[in-house]
C-alpha cells in the first residue's frame, strides 16, 4: 500500500458554523465577515482543525485501529481554506520508509493547505499493545 | 484590563490548565457531521465505538484556547498528535496543557502547546501538540485584541 486514497469535499459556510458549535471554537475570523475584513485574509477562513479532520479521516478509512490507536501525525498549515473552496487530501508513502505518508491538502486552486507526514505502526505492533 | 494576559511570560514547561471531559455520542456526532468524516467509525469486541483521534485533539485545543483567550485572529500553523491508546466514546478525558515553546519572529509570538490527554486511571491517550501564532502586543496595544 503506497498511496493514500485520496477524498475530497466541499467546506461550506454552513458547515464552518457547525464546525464552530461542534468544537466551542468561535474565533470571528471564521464566522464574522467583518473581522475577517480587517485581517491579511480579507473573509473568512475555515478553522485549521477542520481541515486537519480530512486527513484523520482518511487515515481511519484506510487504516482503521492502527491509526486510531497507535497513529503519528504532524503537520503544517500553509494556506487558508474559504468557505466554497473543495479540499482533497493525498498521501504518499515517503521514500525508503515501511509506514510513514507525506500527507497533503491541496485546494481546487492547487494551492497546499496542509502539509505533513503521518506514521501508521504495523497490524501486529498494535494488536500487541491493545 | 483585568483579562489581558502577558504572552511574553509564559515559560516552556509551566502548566497552564487542566480539565476532564467526557465526549459523549451527541459531540461525536456533531463533530462528524460538521466535518462531514464519512469514514466508518471504528468499535471495540464489544461494538462501543472510538472517538475519532482528531475530535479528541480538537476538544483539547479548545480549552487550551479558552484558558488562554487567545486574541481573535490568532492563527493556528501547526499541529502534531502522538496516539497512544483510543477511547471509546462516553469515557471522561483528563486534560493537561503546558507551554512547550514561546517565540517571538518578525513581530509575531509563536506559541506551542502541549497537550497531555489521559483516562481516568492515568493512561495516556493522545499527546498534541499545537502551535499557534499571533501578533506581539502590549498592554497598552490591548485594543487590537477585537475581544
Amino acid at each position: 500500500m503506497t498511496k493514500i486514497i485520496s477524498t475530497s469535499k466541499t467546506i461550506n459556510k454552513t458547515d464552518i458554523e457547525k464546525y464552530a458549535s461542534a468544537a466551542g471554537d468561535f474565533n470571528p475570523i471564521h464566522l464574522d465577515e467583518s473581522f475577517a475584513k480587517t485581517t491579511q485574509f480579507g473573509k473568512c477562513i475555515a478553522h485549521g482543525m477542520m481541515v486537519a479532520a480530512s486527513i484523520s479521516e482518511a487515515l481511519t478509512a484506510q487504516f482503521g485501529i492502527n491509526w486510531i490507536s497507535k497513529g503519528h501525525l504532524k503537520i503544517r498549515f500553509k494556506s487558508p481554506v474559504f468557505p466554497g473552496e473543495q479540499i482533497t487530501t493525498t498521501g504518499e508513502l515517503k521514500k525508503n520508509s515501511l509506514n510513514t505518508f507525506s500527507v497533503k491538502v491541496t485546494k481546487n486552486n492547487n494551492q497546499v493547505a496542509i502539509t505533513g507526514e503521518a506514521s501508521i505502526p504495523k497490524k501486529n505492533e498494535v494488536k500487541n499493545e491493545l | 484590563m483585568e483579562n489581558f494576559i502577558d504572552y511574553s511570560k509564559l515559560s516552556v514547561g509551566q502548566l497552564l490548565c487542566k480539565k476532564s471531559i467526557e465526549i459523549n455520542s451527541n459531540l461525536v456526532k456533531n463533530y462528524l457531521e460538521s466535518t462531514q468524516d464519512s469514514s466508518e467509525m471504528i468499535s471495540d469486541l464489544d461494538g462501543n465505538e472510538y472517538i475519532p483521534p482528531m475530535a479528541i485533539a480538537a476538544f483539547g485545543l479548545q480549552i487550551v484556547i479558552d484558558y488562554l483567550k487567545i486574541p481573535h485572529g490568532t492563527l493556528h500553523v501547526g499541529q502534531e498528535l502522538v496516539i497512544e491508546s483510543p477511547l471509546i466514546i462516553g469515557e471522561l478525558i483528563d486534560y493537561e496543557a503546558s507551554i512547550a515553546t514561546n517565540s517571538v519572529r518578525n513581530n509575531w509570538r509563536f506559541v506551542t502547546i502541549e497537550i497531555i490527554s489521559k483516562t481516568t486511571e492515568k493512561n495516556i491517550v493522545m499527546t498534541t501538540k499545537s502551535t499557534i501564532t499571533m501578533p506581539v502586543i502590549t498592554p497598552d496595544h490591548q485594543g487590537i485584541n477585537h475581544d
